[in-house]
């Protein structure tokens, strides 16, 4: 196959990871992942998952559209049918204010869910008519479903689709005109889906077939809209349907029901699926190698492709201190040895040792504040002692190679470091693969042939750039965001360089104090993929108390700042430092780092212009 | 009947337009052209985090929510492009329609002979995504008519798609997509982010421009009448 090939057939199916942009190739390259199962019942389910981890992808498999590109269209062979309805933020925030207090709008957008629900099961009757040829039946279902919505009697869906939709265009007219909405005749809150859905469920032959309303981004629901739909899930056991409900990590903020204010509850009414926790460790890594190596596969077009993790190859610790000038710089450290009057049989001990021990022995030094000789006498004679220390601390004495200078810095590369960098995220493993196979593409190679190190670490880099720079438009608190992305991403790319005489590999924080005035920025964080949090105390697990969590970047960024992607160690953060870091970064940064006994001068800053931007005084 | 839009938001003056055009008086709209930017607040990458902070997310303009497209399938999303790509990438995000689907317009020729440049810079990221800039067209920057022209085209062109348009650039260009819903209400939903705007971020009057609304209206009426005949 043709290097130009290539590129045309990677950016054909990598290059779009998005749900919303693959459109119909979307099912072909459709991979069910590990909790599908957990969707696969009656239970309503809430599916909890930042943005690009796959929860749009799932809904849509779910759909009856899904259905039928993945199963076929014999109903027998279904085990529901789903209605995929996307929260448009620009059509549900139209119902607000207007001088109507929240106890109208409860109504009417109530009323709203029905049309819009009823519609899409009429779309889904039409459909399923269409394909057994039975041309359009007249259902008795859908007179009474009219008659529930307030709505001239109509004998088919496709009547009653017409008719929804004209009552659609009526409340729109209404909303946008002085026309009063106490002329609208109001539907009681999933009446009207209940007589519809039990028609569509009977269409097996012989069995049952229930109805999954997906919902999906109901985080853009209002505050008293998402009460609106808590009602449903809550009553949803008694009728032939049920929900499951896309929401991003923080998203879902109200439990409270109408009426009497009843809230719903796990596992009463509910069940959650965390996909990131769903797909921790190996999960991830299989569900995430079938998706690349599914389209690598569709990028050689028949031919025997390679295996994805043979095209992405890690380097060892002391492969990597080699790539990193390793071997002079333990040239230098034998030499500093010899100087300061080691034994010749110590320097020739140390001499045959791999360059990240020696790397490794130096560092030490510097870390246990003691002289070359001493600290190679008490580490080389003792072998244990010597692979616990490179367990230890060889992983963040890399991160010391180089820090004072541009250029040369640690390197990001592997399928494993890929898949932690991810962290469950598949939008950003697509991308990380994307990137790297792009890149080795541009530099005249094939896809026969495995992505090098150095140029996998330059991916690993624009990835969480590009995160970064579509940051400030994801959300409202976005650009206060960024700032504190690139405030903690300095403050843990210092500590990484100067771990010696600290806790190694510190990239996680714990808020302390008011932090209620900090949770929204923290919230906001955890919706949008700049942060990940995790309980600290797993006995407080059942508390939901909000002081149980700690944060990180999301490792994504590690690549970006240079610090390690690996889960490790906490620090503190007051909420008034978080809030600052999110303000002005470069103030806050310098009280946080006196205080972690370091300085930013000490690290050159990454040559990137959103860095120097920020923290341009500094240097 | 003179409606200024210099200093009102847009979900001020697109409601008073549109309650303007029921009334039977001539309609002029009048836009004075800030002289200058504070050049810092687009000219980089780095710096885009300043505005962005203003943002109070996407909701309907009084008067112009739409809530009944929810079947739509030919969607295309016309976003008009001001300095500001935060602004872009957060519409896209919103509106959730592929990358292919969305047709940006670049204000040119611009007020000053360098700022389609900057408006380029400013939204070069986002842009990049999908390969958005290879459909990007233009209008004139100081023009509602010539914004409404295009959107006629690009309704001709792509065979009566549902537009959604975003006016997040200039004024004009804001004036030309109201005026193009208002007209075509069942084919146009206007997406607005409503930020609000820095006190500093624009400075003196380059130019004081009217706009003849009513003229402009009629004298599109009467084409179409000739064109039916």
């Amino acid at each position: 196959m043709e290097v130009n090939d290539q590129v045309e057939a990677l950016h054909a199916n990598f290059g779009g990871v998005r749900a919303e942009y693959l459109r119909h190739e979307l099912f072909g390259l459709f991979t069910r992942p590990t909790y599908w199962p957990e969707l696969l019942t009656m239970r309503p389910v809430f599916l909890i998952g930042g943005r690009g981890t796959g929860k749009t992808t799932v809904l849509r498999g779910l759909s009856y559209e899904g259905e039928a590109a993945l199963q076929g269209e014999d109903l027998d062979r279904w085990n529901h049918v789903g209605v995929y309805w996307r929260v448009n933020t620009n059509a549900v925030s139209a119902f607000e204010q207007r001088g109507y207090d929240e106890h109208k709008w409860e109504s009417v957008f109530g009323h709203y869910v029905n049309l819009v629900l009823a519609e899409k099961l009429a779309r889904f009757l039409i459909w399923h008519d269409d394909r057994v040829n039975a041309g359009p039946s007249d259902r008795s279902a859908c007179r009474a479903t009219a008659t529930s919505l307030g709505l001239e009697s109509c004998s088919s869906a496709a009547a009653l689709a017409r008719s929804i939709h004209e009552a659609l265009l009526d409340l729109e007219t209404r909303i946008n005109s002085s026309s009063a909405l106490d002329a609208v005749t109001l539907s009681l809150p999933g009446r009207p889906l209940d007589e519809l859905a039990a028609e569509v469920s009977a269409l097996k032959p012989g069995g049952e077939l229930p109805v999954y309303f997906l919902v999906d981004e109901f985080e853009n629901l209002l505050n008293y809209q998402q009460r609106v739909i808590n009602t449903l899930v809550k009553h949803s056991g008694d009728a032939a349907y049920t929900f499951k409900i896309g929401v991003k990590e923080t998203g879902h903020r109200e439990v409270g029901t109408l009426g009497n204010g009843q809230a719903i509850s796990e596992p009463a009414d509910f069940a959650s699926v965390d996909i990131a926790q769903s797909l921790r460790g190996d999960a991830f890594e299989e569900f995430a190698r079938n998706i690349c190596q599914l389209r690598l596969n569709r990028v050689f077009d028949g031919a025997e492709a390679p295996e994805i993790r043979a095209l992405l190859p890690g380097l060892t610790v002391d492969e990597e201190a080699l790539q990193l000038d390793g071997e002079p710089a333990s040239r230098r450290v034998i030499e500093s040895l010899s100087e300061q009057g080691a034994s010749q049989g110590l320097v020739e001990q140390v001499e045959a040792l791999p360059v990240s021990y020696v790397l490794l022995l130096d560092y030490l030094a510097r870390a246990e504040e003691r002289t070359l000789v001493d600290t190679c006498s008490a580490y080389v004679g003792n072998r244990t002692k010597l692979r616990n220390a490179y367990n230890n601390h060889a992983y963040a004495m890399l991160f010391t190679l180089g820090r004072n200078k541009l250029g040369k810095k640690k390197f990001y590369c592997g399928w494993g470091t890929y898949t932690l960098l991810a962290d469950g995220n598949i939008r950003f493993l697509l991308e990380l693969v994307f990137e790297a196979l792009n890149r080795h593409l541009e530099l005249d190679n094939s896809l026969e042939d495995p992505v090098s190190p150095r140029t996998q670490t330059a991916a690993a880099h624009s990835v969480p750039e590009r995160a970064l720079l579509q940051l400030p438009g994801l959300a409202a608190e976005g650009a206060q965001l960024a700032r504190l992305v690139l405030g903690l991403g300095r403050l843990f790319q210092v500590l990484a360089a100067h771990p010696e005489g600290h806790a190694p590999e510190v990239n996680q924080f714990t808020p302390t104090g008011n932090i209620e005035g900090a949770l929204p920025l923290l919230n906001a964080g955890v919706m949008h993929i700049a942060l990940t949090r995790f309980r600290t105390d797993k006995r407080a697990s059942a508390s939901g108390e909000v002081s149980d969590f700690s944060y990180q970047l999301h490792p994504i960024f590690s690549a970006y700042f240079n610090y390690s992607h690996r889960r490790k160690r906490k620090l503190k953060l007051r909420a008034g430092e978080i809030l600052g870091l999110g303000s002005d970064p470069r103030r806050h940064l310098d009280v946080i780092l006196k205080r972690a006994s370091r300085s930013p001068h000490d690290t050159a800053a990454s040559e990137n212009t959103l860095f120097s931007e920020v923290f341009r005084a500094e240097s | 009947m003179y409606l200024d839009i210099t200093q009102l938001p847009y979900a001020l003056w697109a409601p008073l337009l549109k309650a303007a055009l029921d009334v039977p008086q001539a309609l002029h709209v009048v836009y004075r052209a800030p002289n200058e930017y504070v050049e810092s607040d687009f000219n980089e990458r780095g710096v885009l985090f300043d505005l962005s902070e203003t943002i109070r997310g996407v909701r309907p303009l009084p008067g112009f929510a739409k809530i009944s497209a929810e079947h739509e399938d030919n969607k295309l999303v016309v976003p008009l492009l001001g300095f500001e790509g935060n602004r872009l990438g957060y519409i896209v995000e919103t509106v959730q329609e592929p990358a292919e689907s969305v047709h940006p317009v670049v204000g040119v020729p611009g007020y000053r002979l360098d700022y389609p440049f900057s408006a380029w810079a400013g939204n070069q990221d986002p842009l990049a995504d999908g390969f958005m800039f290879r459909r990007v067209r233009f209008a004139k920057a100081s023009c509602p008519f010539s914004v409404f022209g295009l959107l006629e085209d690009i309704a001709r062109d792509e065979d009566d798609p549902y537009l959604i348009v975003a006016p997040i650039g200039t004024r004009p260009h804001g004036v030309g997509a109201i005026l193009f819903a208002l007209t075509n209400p069942g084919r146009v939903e206007i997406v607005y982010d409503h930020p609000v705007p820095r006190e500093d971020a624009a400075r003196g009057v380059h130019r004081v421009c009217t706009y003849d609304i009513s003229g402009f209206l009629l004298d599109r009426a009467a084409d179409e009448s000739r064109v039916d005949h």
